[in-house]
């Protein structure tokens, strides 16, 4: 019954078909290249401080700023499930990456996560997080992140089929 | 006493945090904060709004209709501090306050009467940009938050004593008039409230009925206006009814208020209301969110949890309702308990951690980061980045109409905020002549929905600029650089008199004389 589900899942999950057919994910380059804007409000953002403005203000911090972007952007559970509604960033392509019709199912498997938390889980959950904070895959976007999307919705349907039938 | 100690600490703390340099801090004085201070002025003077109306249960202002407890409470600021900035931003300030006191009382109470557990979501309501933020500025949202709180505060207590809970009735009821979505999340906090204690209440069905009558019966007016135009026109205004899918933009609106990427990382997207470069919380509390959030989820079934996860869930309906995407005035209450699940989760985190040297070396670098992040932010960035979209050259220009009084100032209109009521604040022009000026409004109140953003009072006229005319009159035409170019000025032989610039030295408004012959 839990691989018709997982099969399930996984075939109506438009990024299914984007991992089969698009190239291997990149090195996001942009995290350590700076375009003149940002080298422009760099500069001018020194000058703000009464002291040590290359203190707050360097090219590390935004760095660390880019890479903090891209791991809040992946754990936006509207990312996946809205094409990132209503805060669509500018100039990617947003698209759905599972129907919004999986949500409660994905909150009632984090949710059972949360109660009784598996620590490979928590491993999995790290390892995607951090490899898609410094992997580059446009258009499809977080691709380490879905299988652990898919198995909160798997543990939430399961949970949603064992109180609905509970001897099934 | 070393408790004592440490909790004075920390209101001292939350005190210079949000008194400090409040009249230049946020640098300008938003169109916003120009209402309710304007209004409370001619309120303090004539006991009469702008328009005339005495005692309005909602605030015209700028035709939005906003709830006019904090105009009122402001009157009585200004005849104690006197017309100021800081007289008007003062309630918001004084709750700010209030409410990290609440958030201690309301944590030590009902959650175990652990000190420490009780004192570290204290330390993140003290210290959360969420906080701070909503404190340094006119905002209704934190008074209607101390009275919502108020109301928790006594509906839990009278899960004990009975008696109390008319009183939580009271100030549920209260914080409908401090802000407008309150109205929706302190009477589903009331009913879910009630139904989660279900089996307390049914021993006390007089007390409840009687409570329940209290509770219609100090909306009645407010219930009452909802049949006006200005009773709805918050919620027809800003909401997306009728455009497209309204099940998946409801669902998406109500998610983006839990998503870690909005509470942690992005800042509210309206520049007015956020910090450069620093969300509702720092970067570092997603860490605490979720081991708070396992605490929570683990203790389901106790009812003061269940309580704290209704506000939870309800808090962002009205937000999620309109269309600005993260609106972080309308969500208040769910960043309170936010800031509860991250303080229990700091607590949890560090019972987890056995090293006492390793506890400390955590707590140091904590406090350290949220230092640079706050000072970088708030007391550095934010002057410099966001006077502009704080009306900061509206100070500025009053000041120069006000040492020009036989000078003829028309300032520009289509753009920005309505000025008008910013110069009518800063000149303090006299509020009897105000209502004489608006006197076709008073006998349609609440009716008439229509704002224009014309105006002329003292030597000040806001309007648009009409070419073909203006030049040919004496008088000083005043515009940011887009309304008045470089070409236009010289096109039409206009000589500049000032420019009002930012901290950045760019410039937001220019002043030019005109040259008729």
């Amino acid at each position: 019954m839990k691989y018709f589900i997982i099969f399930f899942i996984l075939i109506f999950s438009p990024w299914t078909y984007i991992i089969i057919t698009y190239p291997l994910p990149q090195l996001d380059k942009s995290l350590w290249q700076y375009s003149p804007e940002e080298i422009f409000l760099l500069n001018q953002r020194r000058s703000f401080y009464p002291f040590y403005g290359k203190f707050f203000q360097n090219k590390l911090i935004f760095s660390l700023n880019k890479i903090e972007r891209n791991l809040f952007y992946n754990l936006d559970p509207n990312l996946y499930f809205f094409a990132t509604h209503p805060r669509e960033r500018l100039k990617v392509k947003e698209f759905e990456k599972f129907p919004a019709l999986f949500l409660p199912f994905f909150l009632i498997g984090f949710f059972v996560f949360l109660k009784k938390t598996s620590k490979k889980i928590v491993v999995c959950m790290f390892l995607a997080l951090f490899l898609s904070s410094f992997l580059s895959f446009q258009p499809p976007g977080p691709i380490f992140m879905y299988p652990v999307i898919t198995y909160f919705i798997f543990k939430g349907i399961q949970s949603v089929i064992k109180k609905l039938w509970p001897k099934s | 006493m070393a408790k004592i100690l440490i909790f004075i600490a920390i209101i001292a703390i939350s005190i210079f945090l949000r008194f400090y340099k409040l009249e230049t801090l946020p640098i300008g004085f938003y169109v916003d904060e120009a209402v309710q201070g304007y209004n409370a002025f001619s309120i303090a003077q004539t006991g009469k709004d702008e328009y005339g109306m005495a005692f309005p249960i909602l605030l015209r202002g700028l035709g939005t209709f906003g709830t006019s407890l904090y105009t009122h409470l402001s009157a009585m600021a200004i005849l104690l501090f006197g017309p100021t900035i800081f007289a008007i931003r003062f309630w918001s300030t004084f709750s700010g306050v209030a409410i990290v006191i609440l958030t201690f009382l309301i944590t030590y109470q009902f959650f175990g009467k652990n000190f420490s557990k009780a004192l570290l979501p204290t330390i993140v309501v003290a210290t959360a940009p969420w906080a701070i933020f909503l404190s340094r500025g006119v905002d209704e949202p934190n008074l209607g938050l101390v009275f919502l709180l108020l109301g928790v505060y006594f509906s839990f207590f009278s899960i004990s004593k009975i008696f109390l809970f008319p009183v939580a009735i009271i100030f549920l009821a209260i914080s409908t008039y401090g802000y407008t979505a309150e109205r929706v999340v302190s009477t589903l906090f009331l009913f879910g409230f009630i139904f989660i204690f279900k089996k307390h209440f049914l021993h006390s069905k007089k007390i409840l009925s009687l409570s329940l009558a209290l509770f219609f019966l100090l909306l009645l007016p407010q219930i009452i206006l909802l049949f006006s135009t200005g009773g709805t026109i918050r919620l027809t205004g800003q909401s997306y009814f009728g455009q497209g899918n309204f099940v998946r933009e409801f669902f998406s609106q109500y998610s983006a208020y839990f998503s870690p990427r909005n509470l942690f990382f992005d800042p509210d997207p309206d520049l007015q209301r956020s910090i450069p470069d620093l969300s509702v919380f720092y970067v570092w509390m997603v860490i605490p969110f979720f081991i708070g959030l396992k605490v929570f989820f683990t203790k389901l079934n106790e009812p003061y949890i269940k309580a704290l996860l209704l506000l939870l869930l309800i808090s962002p309906i009205p937000a999620a309702l309109t269309k600005d995407p993260f609106s972080t005035f309308r969500n208040l209450p769910s960043f309170w308990v936010i800031s509860i699940i991250i303080g229990f989760g700091i607590y949890h985190g560090f019972s987890i951690i056995k090293q006492f040297p390793v506890k400390i070396v955590v707590s140091i670098l904590i406090v350290f980061f949220t230092t640079i992040s706050l000072y970088s932010s708030y007391f550095v960035l934010f002057n410099f980045e966001r006077a502009k979209n704080w009306d900061f050259a509206y100070k500025e220009l009053a000041k120069i109409s006000i040492q020009q009084k036989d000078t003829h100032f028309v300032i520009e209109t289509s753009r920005g905020s309505p000025p008008h009521i910013l110069l009518l604040f800063y000149t303090l022009y006299d509020p009897i002549k105000m209502q004489q000026y608006n006197a076709s409004i008073i006998n349609n109140y609440y009716e008439a929905s229509e704002f224009s953003r014309n105006y002329k009072f003292g030597n000040i006229e806001t309007r648009q600029i009409f070419w073909e005319k203006d030049i040919y009159q004496e008088q000083v035409l005043v515009g940011d650089p887009l309304s008045i170019s470089e070409n236009q000025a010289k096109e039409h032989s206009l000589t500049l008199q000032f420019e009002i610039k930012d901290l950045r030295d760019e410039v937001l408004l220019k002043g030019y004389s005109t040259k008729p012959r």
